[in-house]
């Protein structure tokens, strides 16, 4: 029976996927929406059946000596809810995507890369072979690369999709550090080994951790989750937000049961992601553009997942990434929505007073700010105050307790500034502008992800029980902690925004502090680091070798010694008399001596 | 004997080395002509042989050398106008 539901599953995709060859879109996203109905029928089943808990199908593919690689996949508690998730989130950013770049002409292609790219993420999460999830990983990545430059003719798109695609390649070092490792001493590239054979050998997990920051975009790696802005909304919306920077924390969570048995990766891991939430956090406060508030809430949101795998709870991060998605799809697209509204403009100074222009919008983002800052019962709460409640509780010290409960005051900041400044306070855009919300595209995928985020928590939670129980009985500062911060960092940031918008002088904008220039790491990394090296480089090599060393050893030293013999060989051709006088003499001694000596 | 070998070495290196006149060079040169004839008057001294002809041969020709060497310094001071080493010049 199960298997039959697995094998039905597996169909889905298949048939989901040759849909991706047909040239018409509106079919492919048909077919994504039944394939996500199909694949939540049998996560229905799953749950449902008592008896196992995951389903594995494996293939031969490659026969080598003693080892074959296979194409297998596990659909385990998490892939099922993965599936889900994403089908349900790819399906309305399809719809989307037909609203959005309805004018592009190539839109059919930008269907397909985002249908192949599904399809890489559907493989990462549902690997069992190590193989197959490098497989994924890399199909993310180049996919991530194409979309992101998908206007490419713009300078800029460009140089965040090299950026892209030069951080996930220092992450993938550490991918192939893993596999290696793994193949080398355990001979297996399948995860029930590793869960067998119990390897617990730090190297083979930092790997892991490395793999996990170059995707997820954490502290060290993070420029180019900012930079991937460029590319259109709906890619944002898909890749950066919801599904391809999960997946390095997915790779956490699948390893974790190892993980946790290794104290110190675990706290490397903590404490990687506790100070991505902070720094994100705060590079959040201080941005103009609209997107990149998203784009650095959602690495803001990728430090709080690592910290929960950190802190002992990958349940807990499991579940926050499945709510995550909802709610940051969600704002993402009502980004959209008023940048298309606006004629492409992106910077909140020039938005303004939207809640009367587009209400369904505006309502969507308010809701999703909501659940992102965890307001009760909505769906960012069930995830976030359980993980940061476990963080409290846990053995921790409490400088990392501290960086995530500012963090999140700092989350409520940041999206109460981003409400008040495009749906608060006076319009600041130009006056006729084509701010117009009636697209059935617009609205529906709008719609859908909002019921999403506030109900999702509530069926979620029911399903995906966590391993450890916590404890229910908490001091009440505690338990309060995560929604006190919250409420605290909201009002600040309403007194604080208010007092800057209201006045009439402005003041010099301080666009070179540490937090608009993002810690100045691009500046220091991208730009001071290489010209440091090239300078050397060029130093070295252009005036100290070649117009130093190589010329003064041979071309002018000989010249020179050459010189000085040719100095005193002239002196005998003057054409002077005296000289040949002088020679005739020193001839006749020469020959006389030669007499004498023989 | 063997000062006559000296002073003719001695007159050598004052041709060879010579420093501003033609002159001296004349000379010179004349005294390498004075040593070798005392040279060859010196060979009977000891009492073996008898004055060699060729010694009043080599002075005659010693004579001629130095009119025609005069004569070429006439020449040169003329056309260099002195008779200093200096200015003689091949090229």
């Amino acid at each position: 029976m199960l298997e039959l539901c697995g094998v039905l599953s597996l169909a889905s995709l298949l048939v989901m996927v040759l849909f991706l060859f047909s040239n018409n879109k509106h079919d492919f996203s048909q077919a994504v929406k039944y394939a996500g109905y199909m694949n939540s029928f049998l996560l229905l089943l799953i749950l449902m059946n008592d008896e196992s808990e995951m389903l594995f199908l494996k293939w031969e593919w490659v026969k080598l000596g003693g080892y074959s690689l296979t194409l297998s996949f596990r659909f385990d508690l998490y892939t099922c809810c993965f599936f889900v998730v994403g089908l349900y989130v790819t399906w309305n950013i399809l719809m989307f995507s037909f609203y959005y770049m309805s004018t592009d002409p190539r839109i059919d292609l930008f269907c397909k890369y985002l249908g192949l790219f599904l399809v890489a993420m559907l493989l990462l999460v549902s690997a069992e072979s190590l193989f197959q999830l490098l497989i994924g990983w890399e199909g993310v990545g180049i996919m991530s690369y194409l979309l992101i430059s998908w206007w490419y003719a713009r300078s800029d798109a460009n140089t965040a999709a090299l950026q892209a695609i030069f951080y996930n390649r220092v992450g993938d070092i550490g991918l192939i550090i893993m596999l290696v490792w793994s193949l080398v001493n355990t001979y297996d590239w399948t995860f029930t080994s590793l869960y067998a054979n119990n390897v617990v050998n730090t190297f083979f997990l930092l790997g892991v951790v490395l793999a996990a920051a170059g995707k997820s975009a954490q502290l060290g790696l993070h420029p180019w989750l900012p930079a991937a802005m460029e590319g259109p909304t709906p890619v944002s919306s898909l890749l950066h937000s919801s599904t391809m920077v999960v997946a390095g924390v997915f790779l956490l969570i699948r390893f974790s049961p190892v993980m946790l048995t290794n104290p110190s990766v675990q706290l490397v891991v903590f404490f990687l992601g506790t100070m991505t939430t902070l720094f994100s956090a705060i590079c959040a406060l201080a941005q103009n553009d609209m997107k990149k508030v998203v784009a650095f809430s959602t690495a803001s949101q990728l430090g709080l997942m690592v910290t929960a795998v950190g802190a002992g709870v990958p349940q807990l991060a499991f579940l926050h990434i499945c709510m995550h998605a909802f709610f940051k799809a969600m704002l993402f697209m009502c980004s959209g929505g008023y940048i298309h509204g606006l004629q492409n403009e992106q910077d909140v100074r020039k938005m303004g007073g939207f809640f009367n222009a587009a209400p369904i919008t505006s309502v969507c983002l308010f809701i999703g700010s909501a659940a992102l800052m965890g307001t009760p019962f909505l769906a960012g709460f069930f995830s976030k105050d359980p993980i940061i409640e476990a963080i409290n509780l846990g053995n921790t010290n409490s400088w990392a307790i501290g960086l995530v409960l500012v963090a999140t005051s700092f989350t409520a900041a940041y999206s109460f500034r981003l409400l008040y400044l495009s749906l608060g306070s006076s319009s600041r855009m130009l006056v006729l502008q084509p701010m117009n919300e009636d697209y059935k595209n617009l609205v529906g995928p709008l719609q859908r992800l909002c019921y999403g985020s506030i109900v999702a928590g509530v069926v979620f939670i029911s399903f995906l029980v966590p391993l450890q129980i916590s404890t229910l009985s908490l001091p009440s500062s505690l338990k309060l902690a995560a929604v006190l911060v919250t409420a605290i960092g909201s009002l600040v940031a309403w007194d604080m925004v208010k007092l800057l918008h209201q006045g009439e002088d402005t003041g010099d904008v301080a666009y070179l502090s540490f937090e608009a220039q993002v810690g100045f790491y691009s500046l220091i990394v991208h730009k001071l680091m290489p010209k440091a090296w090239f300078s050397l480089g060029e130093t070295y090599q252009m005036q100290v070798m070649d117009r130093g060393w190589t010329e003064l050893a041979l071309p002018q030293g000989i010249g020179e010694n050459y010189k000085l013999l040719a100095d005193n060989v002239n002196q005998t051709q003057t054409g002077l008399i005296k000289m040949y006088i002088a020679i005739m003499l020193l001839v006749v001694f020469v020959v006389s001596g030669l007499m004498v000596s023989f | 004997m063997l000062i006559m070998i000296l002073i003719f070495l001695i007159a050598l290196l004052g041709l060879g080395l010579s420093q501003t006149h033609l002159l001296s060079v004349l000379l010179c040169l004349e005294m390498m002509m004075v040593s070798l004839y005392l040279g060859l008057g010196m060979v009977s001294i000891s009492g073996l042989h008898y004055p060699l002809m060729i010694a009043l041969v080599l002075l005659t020709f010693s004579a001629c050398e130095a009119s025609s060497g005069l004569a070429l310094l006439v020449l040169i001071s003329r056309s260099h106008g002195s008779d200093l080493l200096k200015s003689f010049n091949l090229s």
